[in-house]
């Protein structure tokens, strides 16, 4: 039942729900010694699988930012988490509300009371 | 006082006969004014808004959307055009129903 | 750098101000670092910042926010003073503190402060902002 569209928006709001845990684990582990912040990318993939017409084939794939790390081993870099969270929450909210656009025009069609 | 007839005001007195050939008649039904018609340009309009919005919001999903407010204006637009259009229909499915429970 | 490219760009500058404020820190901390005569003393760290080309070009030019480029390192003569109990006195009784002046340090400190807070404050408001737009068809 759901069209291209709102498949390739779960698709996204799987994605952008991984990378909000993520988030939150490295902003826990931002004095852990030797620990690498945590990376999700999924939109890549994701276009890749809109392109050949299966957006739920697409991926989510974790992976550990090699940025210059501090003397103890750990590379979190607190502000780039923060606003990684904004970012992401944003993006959830808006994958939401398109979701929602989605049914909402479904449910009008279906209407006979107007 | 001498009452001048009524024809005697025609022309002089500012009073004319309307001329009933100069008044607009309604458009007859052609081909571009048919219901029908109206109803398929409608619809194909509204696909065309839903398509729009459906291209925006992959694009908002894989990240490549630089303005979002283009996505929500086109889904706004899109789900104002699927109401108005819902409402022509259930109108126009209303109108034929009563037509139909005429009893001849 | 696509979605909300408002958020990117105070990011940066928000990373920009914090390695401000860890080279002021570690001149401060450094203020009463002692080195012999012979040596250089403790140089004044002073970050470079740079702006930084945007990836898109609508309009061009706009939109890449700050980076720091580089450390510069001061005076490496410092201020040589006479105190012959010192483990690191030379023959004469000389060793070197850092040419830093703690008020001049303190008022950097205040700056970078306010323009993180700043930065701070335009990522709260372009959140905001993209929070309606996303609103715009009715919550």
């Amino acid at each position: 039942m759901l069209d291209l569209a709102m498949r390739a928006i779960q698709a996204s709001l799987d994605g952008l729900a991984a990378r909000q845990r993520i988030t939150a684990e490295n902003i826990a582990n931002v004095d852990t010694p030797g620990y690498l912040a945590g990376r999700i990318s999924f939109e890549n993939s994701l276009a890749e699988a809109i392109k050949d017409g299966d957006p739920t084939a697409s991926g989510i794939n974790p992976w550990h930012s090699l940025d210059p790390t501090r003397m103890n081993g750990n590379n979190v870099n607190v502000d780039d988490e923060n606003v990684s969270l904004v970012e992401t929450g944003l993006r959830f909210e808006l994958a939401v509300e398109s979701m929602n656009n989605k049914f909402r025009i479904l449910r009008d069609s279906i209407r006979r009371d107007t | 006082m001498a009452i001048p007839g009524i024809g005697q005001m025609v022309g002089a007195a500012g009073l004319n006969p309307i001329d009933t050939k100069s008044v607009a008649k309604p458009k007859n039904t052609g081909a571009e004014g048919d219901f029908g018609n109206i109803v398929v340009n409608a619809l194909q309009g509204l696909e065309a808004l839903q398509d729009k919005s459906d291209g925006l919001a992959i694009k908002a999903a894989t990240g490549d959307l630089s303005d979002v407010h283009d996505y929500t204006i086109a889904a706004t637009e899109a789900t104002l055009a699927t109401e108005f259009t819902v409402a022509v229909r259930n109108r126009a499915v209303e109108a034929f129903n009563e037509i139909m429970r005429m009893q001849i | 750098m696509a979605i909300f490219p408002v958020l990117h760009t105070s990011g940066s500058g928000l990373r920009t101000h914090r390695i401000w404020m860890d080279a002021i820190a570690d001149n401060i901390a450094n203020i009463n670092t002692v080195r012999p005569f012979d040596d250089d003393a403790f140089q004044a760290r002073f970050i470079v910042a740079q702006a930084v080309r945007s990836d898109n070009q609508d309009p061009p030019g706009v939109g890449g926010g700050s980076r720091a480029a580089a450390v510069l390192f001061g005076d490496a003569e410092g201020r040589i003073r006479y105190e012959p109990d010192h483990p690191y006195a030379n023959e004469q009784g000389l060793v070197r503190y850092p040419d830093m002046d703690l008020g001049d340090q303190m008022t950097q400190l205040l700056m970078a402060q306010r323009a993180y807070q700043m930065n701070l404050a335009v990522v709260d408001r372009a959140r905001d902002t993209y929070m309606q737009a996303i609103r715009i068809n009715g919550r």
